[in-house]
This record gives C-alpha cells, sequence and structure tokens, in this order.
C-alpha cells in the first residue's frame, strides 16, 4: 500500500461524499457514548487478567483450588449416612442409616463431580466443562503473539516505505501517483506545482 | 446537532477562506500528552485509560464515522481503536505530539481494514448520501459545491484537506496521521487548495 495513496478512499465522489454526510451526525450521541464507554470498560478488566498473564492466570487457579478445598470440606463435614456416595465403581448405592465401615473417607471421594474439577494445566480461565485446555488463548497481552493480522498500532503502518516527501526545495513531491498497485512510495523528486 | 452544524460551517469558512486566499494557516497543535501521563498507560492505569477514552472517544468516532459512514461501525471499530491502542501502547514514542495525532493514525488503520474486510474496498456510496431524510438544510449548497470539488481531486489530497480542516488536525499533526513530512503535508495542501479554487471557478468568498 502506498502511504500517498489513502487506504481506502474511492475515487472519489463517494468517499468524500461519506465524509461531509457523516458530519451532521458525526459526534456520538449520549446513548453511543455510554455503549462506547461500556465496552471499553469490558476491555478494560479483559485486558487487566491478560496483562498479568500466567501470573495473573496462576492466582485465578490458585483461588479456585481454593474455593474447591473449601467447598468439600464444607461438603464432608455436613456429609451423612443419607448421602449417596459415588463408589470406585460407578455405581450409585444409598446408604440408608447403616454404619459403613469401608465408607471412603472424604479425601479419598472426589470432592466434586469430574466435570467441574479445575484446569490443571494452565488453559483457560472460563470453560471448565471438559477439565482440559479448552479456554481461547487471549494473545492480546503485552508481548504476547500474534493475534491478528493487521498492525495498526502505527500511523502508515501498511506494507510499504514511507513517503518521501522530503525533497530539496520543500518543492512538494509532485502530483502523487496513486494509480500504480503497491506503489513504491511519493516521487519526491522535487518540482513541485506551486 | 446544531452545534454539529455550525461546526461544520466553522471549518467550512475556514476552508473556503484558504481557497480563496491561497494562504493554508495551520491549526494550532496541541502540546503533547505528560510523560507521566503516558507511562500511567503505558503501565496499565485505568484512571488513565478512561481519561483518554473519554477525551477522546468522539473525535476518534467522527473521523471514523467519516471514513465508514455507518454509525454502527463507526462505533464498532473506535473501541477498536482503543483496544489497539491499550495493545501498542508500549511501543509509543512520545514526539511531543498530541495523543489524538497517534490516535488518529491508528484509526486510519483500523478504518481501512475494516472496509477492507467488511464493505469491499470499493464500497460505493451516492451523492444522495448528502440528502439527509428529515434534514434537507442540513448540507447546504455551498457545501455540495465544494464536496463536489474534493471529490474530484487527488484523494490523497482530499485526505489531507479532510484531516486539516474537517477535523482540525495541525500540519504536524497530519504528518504523523499520513506518515509523512510536514513538507509533504504543505506539498498536498497547496495543491488541494489550488485545485478546489480551480474546480470551483470563482475566487471564492467567504
Amino acid at each position: 500500500m502506498n502511504v500517498n495513496q489513502p487506504d481506502d478512499m474511492t475515487p472519489n465522489l463517494a468517499a468524500l461524499a461519506r465524509e461531509v454526510a457523516a458530519l451532521p451526525f458525526a459526534w456520538p450521541d449520549a446513548a453511543t457514548r455510554s455503549r462506547m464507554r461500556s465496552r471499553f470498560e469490558d476491555a478494560l478488566a479483559a485486558k487487566t487478567v491478560a496483562k498479568h498473564g500466567w501470573l495473573g492466570r496462576g492466582f485465578l487457579i490458585a483461588a479456585a483450588l481454593l474455593a474447591l478445598g473449601a467447598s468439600a470440606a464444607a461438603a464432608s463435614a455436613s456429609r451423612s449416612p443419607m448421602d449417596l456416595v459415588r463408589d470406585p465403581g460407578g455405581v450409585v448405592r444409598d446408604i440408608i442409616g447403616k454404619p459403613q465401615p469401608q465408607q471412603p473417607t472424604p479425601s479419598s471421594a472426589p470432592a466434586v463431580a469430574p466435570s467441574a474439577t479445575p484446569d490443571d494445566d494452565h488453559g483457560g480461565d472460563d470453560d471448565d466443562r471438559r477439565g482440559r485446555d479448552d479456554g481461547p488463548d487471549d494473545n492480546s497481552g503485552p508481548g504476547s503473539g500474534d493475534d491478528g493480522p493487521d498492525d495498526n498500532s502505527g500511523p502508515g503502518s501498511g506494507d510499504d516505505g514511507p513517503d518521501d516527501n522530503s525533497g530539496p526545495g520543500s518543492g512538494d513531491d509532485g502530483p502523487d501517483d496513486n494509480s500504480g498497485p503497491g506503489g513504491s512510495g511519493g516521487s519526491g523528486s522535487g518540482g513541485g506545482d506551486d | 446537532m446544531v452545534a454539529a452544524i455550525e461546526l461544520g460551517a466553522t471549518w467550512l469558512e475556514r476552508l473556503l477562506l484558504a481557497i480563496s486566499s491561497g494562504v493554508a494557516e495551520d491549526a494550532p497543535s496541541q502540546r503533547g500528552p505528560a510523560f507521566a501521563y503516558v507511562e500511567s498507560l503505558q503501565r496499565g492505569d485505568h484512571e488513565s485509560w478512561r481519561l483518554l477514552f473519554d477525551e477522546e472517544s468522539a473525535a476518534i468516532y467522527r473521523y471514523v464515522f467519516s471514513r465508514l459512514g455507518n454509525a454502527e461501525d463507526a462505533e464498532d471499530v473506535t473501541n477498536q481503536v482503543f483496544e489497539e491502542a491499550w495493545r501498542s501502547i508500549g511501543r509509543y514514542r512520545d514526539e511531543g505530539l498530541p495523543l489524538r495525532a497517534w490516535l488518529f493514525g491508528i484509526a486510519r488503520n483500523v478504518a481501512g481494514s475494516h472496509r477492507r474486510r467488511f464493505m469491499g474496498r470499493n464500497a460505493q456510496v451516492s451523492i444522495d448520501a448528502l440528502q439527509i431524510e428529515g434534514r434537507p438544510d442540513a448540507v447546504h449548497t455551498e457545501m455540495l459545491d465544494l464536496v463536489r470539488a474534493l471529490a474530484s481531486i487527488d484523494p490523497a489530497q482530499a485526505e489531507t484537506i479532510s484531516l486539516r480542516y474537517i477535523h482540525g488536525l495541525s500540519l504536524i499533526e497530519t504528518a504523523a496521521v499520513l506518515g509523512t513530512t510536514v513538507d509533504g503535508v504543505k506539498g498536498r495542501q497547496q495543491r488541494a487548495l489550488a485545485a478546489l479554487k480551480r474546480r470551483l471557478g470563482r475566487d471564492t468568498t467567504v
């Protein structure tokens, strides 16, 4: 893309018509501002987790484990012989008021159903249905991998070199040549028309 | 709405004066951000980002709207611009320019990508788009003539005029957005003003 050539301005009436047509309505109204602000807040919250990378995820995993441990302890404390116990063979049997000398100890019994076990593979942080690394990667944090096709961070960060508009005498750069595909920037050879 | 129209008249008057006189006065360039502010943005300080968003999102929205011509897309892309800014702030280099110029550069690229991806490069919008439903007076004749003239000149020159007059950027800010030099912007601007004067076929007076 030649930076001399606007990236998306169609020659040419349409683009400018659109430009000016937008003017009377161009400033966002209160509802639009509110929606944009709300979405931005969501993005800030999401980016905060991503920003801390493994540290943040580790913290979340640790917190989840602590919570699960607490819930397991609470569950075992309230366990009674009337509870349903899932034995190692997977058969559910009803224990009705009879002492069970070989009743599984709380430590050997799954605290929760397998489907709710926490991730232990440093995977995604929000989808625990399969207990596997099934969370979408968030590459938006600094230093993360590529997460999109475009690098829009820099002005004129297209796929070609910058204009050479600094020809002697600031003689402008002559008529811009926007016709060639993938041109190599402005001609920059001076000889402006002023 | 009225304020927006008045604002439009302001840029229109400035532009017509420049066309008539051939002299393009530079807009006052805003000061660059304080070092501590940039540092706090780079640290990911939420309050600083909220401040930046509150200060600049309207201008970015307006610019994106003018590039896309669609309010929903403009809203979506504006948020994308700030998300991209969040990702890229670590690479921001303070050159004494306001953050708005940097954000406009991002917005130009994001809006361009959006158009190529979702609208096709050659999306056509009829001049009828100027006829705003229920507000036939929203675009007056002088503006319409100017739009026709702008539409007939080189796109790069037209974009320069747009950034300088419609969106109010200074020469150096426009250069930063376009990735060129101040002299390059001056050249395009002068040629654009001369071409507009020829197209309008008269000595435009305000």
